[in-house]
């Protein structure tokens, strides 16, 4: 977990549970920076981010297919409409919610 | 460090001092009512039950400081269930603990005996004028209104607080404009205190049931019965036809611009945070808009998620205390129910000093949740005890009653 390759400190993410797919990042992060990510099981996990994430937002655990669903709290919030990589930046130019579309309701699901 | 009225400052020094010194009571000091729950304020409701007298209404309340307003802008042409639930609503409130007193104000005397037959075996006093009493002469229905509540003010103005225990508490639990924060670190500390109210026998209400969303089987799972985990179902169902029928995609509704900026993606990850709000014990009910409990337990209600509605339904529910989380800032506030403004992005409770008034950043960086617990629980009590929130002061609250079809 040493950061000799980047330029700026390590900085520090959230998961929330265990299976989830993305994290929170405490502080905003610059390309090539390394996450450190805590908060589940007292494991961390070390990744380096792939592009510039504001602070508070997703970055991605692991690599995450087109149409995959995106997993974080321990629940689907959505599915990825690119590939995603592992340290990418995740929000809405690449997740999109499975419910608030037309023709996806509750009901038409059941 | 609440309330630090004098600097305003939220050193952390003083936040621990804090805590070592205020051991946390089960009781607050609150107006006991001759029926139902304890008030924490013991306000003049300025009751207008009609569009015609509102200008009145807010000409009286003006002059009688310390009274609220609570206004309907219709009236007659309200019809079906809009008109049942508004006629709901306007009771509600008058029935609400924090009522001492209420004057109502109508157009007309059939509307003031409808509102009036809610509140039959109410035993506060309440005061009536109705325009045709008084020629049609607003300025008349000032003067006669300011004399009456001058008087109705003095006479509970003379009622003490007494010691009442926690469990008379009912909170209503709302966000607003929140960010990634809002579910990690402050809904979820929503969620311990109501857990902790349920167990000793208070009550709490979450509304926004379009924020259910996703998440809607794993509250119908805590519901204390199939018919109510039904309800939790429908109520979501209901929703989403409201915004098909409008030809609306919720993408790009809700989440908000503010909430996405703030690093929400989608209505399922605001959702999740949300109802993180409501803990985790069993759900009682799923009241309809401004319906009033005076059960304990957790209830939802099927409501509309903006603000300024959610609130007064919760307030006509019974609700004498807000919670109200926020990541960006949201300086809408109940005007009847005190509402204590919680933050978990430390930035926001930075720059809005005089609007947060419970700062619960630590929790994303690593402070024990229970610390946090014990010390909005001595926040609650101090408020639910009469010391003001920076709403309050300020005077960011008003009653907005939602609507549910069109006027004839």
């Amino acid at each position: 977990m040493n950061n000799t390759h980047s330029l700026a400190p390590s900085i520090s993410a959230l998961m929330l549970k265990a299976q989830d797919d993305v994290a929170n990042l405490l502080q905003a992060s610059c390309t090539a920076q390394e996450v450190i990510v805590t908060g589940c099981n007292d494991v961390a996990l070390a990744l380096r981010c792939l592009e510039d994430i504001p602070r508070f937002h997703k970055i991605a655990l692991r690599d995450i297919d087109i149409g995959a669903a995106v997993v974080r709290d321990g629940y689907p919030i959505g599915r990825a409409t690119h590939y995603i990589k592992a340290g990418n930046w995740v929000h809405i130019h690449n997740l999109q919610s499975s419910r608030a579309q037309s023709g996806n309701s509750l009901k038409e699901r059941t | 460090v609440i309330f630090d009225e004098t600097s305003g400052k939220r050193s952390e020094e003083r936040l621990d001092k804090r805590l070592y010194l205020v051991t946390v009571k089960n009781e607050f000091m609150g107006y006991q009512r001759q029926s139902g729950r304890p008030g924490i304020r013991n306000y003049l409701l300025i009751l207008n039950v009609t569009g015609l007298t509102e200008p009145t209404a807010r000409r009286i309340s003006a002059n009688l400081p310390g009274s609220i307003m609570a206004s309907t802008p219709y009236g007659m042409g309200m019809i079906g269930d809009d008109a049942q639930k508004t006629e709901a609503t306007l009771s509600g409130l008058a029935l609400n603990p924090n009522v001492g007193a209420v004057l109502i104000l109508s157009a007309d005397r059939s509307r003031c005996d409808l509102i009036m037959s809610h509140l039959q075996g109410c035993k506060k006093p309440i005061k009536t004028i109705v325009f045709d009493q008084v020629g049609h002469d607003s300025l008349r229905m000032s003067d006669e209104g300011m004399r009456q509540g001058a008087v109705l003010m003095r006479d509970i103005s003379r009622q003490q607080r007494t010691p009442q225990p926690l469990s008379a508490l009912f909170l209503g639990f709302e966000c607003g404009l929140s960010d990634p924060t809002s579910g990690i670190a402050a809904n979820p500390l929503l969620g311990a205190i109501a857990d902790s109210l349920v167990k000793t026998g208070g009550a709490m209400v979450m509304g926004e049931s379009l924020e259910w969303l996703g998440l809607e089987e794993v509250l119908a799972a805590r519901a204390v019965n199939p018919q109510v985990a039904q309800n939790i179902r429908d109520a979501v169902l209901h929703r989403e036809a409201c915004a098909k029928k409008s030809g609306i995609n919720l993408l790009g509704i809700n989440p908000n611009r503010a909430n996405i900026r703030a690093g929400l993606s989608t209505i399922e990850e605001k959702a999740g945070g949300s109802v993180a709000k409501s803990g985790s014990s069993p759900i009682s009910a799923v009241l309809e808009y401004g319906q009033r409990t005076d059960q304990p337990g957790v209830f939802l209600m099927d409501a509309p998620s903006y603000t300024p509605e959610s609130l007064t339904g919760f307030v006509a529910a019974g609700a004498q205390l807000m919670l109200f989380t926020t990541g960006v800032g949201n300086s809408y506030v109940s005007a009847m129910a005190p509402t204590i403004k919680i933050s978990g992005n430390d930035l926001t409770a930075k720059h809005l000093p005089q609007q947060i008034d419970f700062d619960c950043s630590a929790i994303m960086f690593g402070r024990d949740p229970n610390d946090e617990i014990q010390r909005l629980l001595n926040t609650i009590i101090e408020v639910a005890s009469g010391a003001q929130t920076f709403g309050e002061i300020l005077g960011e609250g008003s009653e907005v009653i939602s609507r549910f079809g069109p006027s004839l």
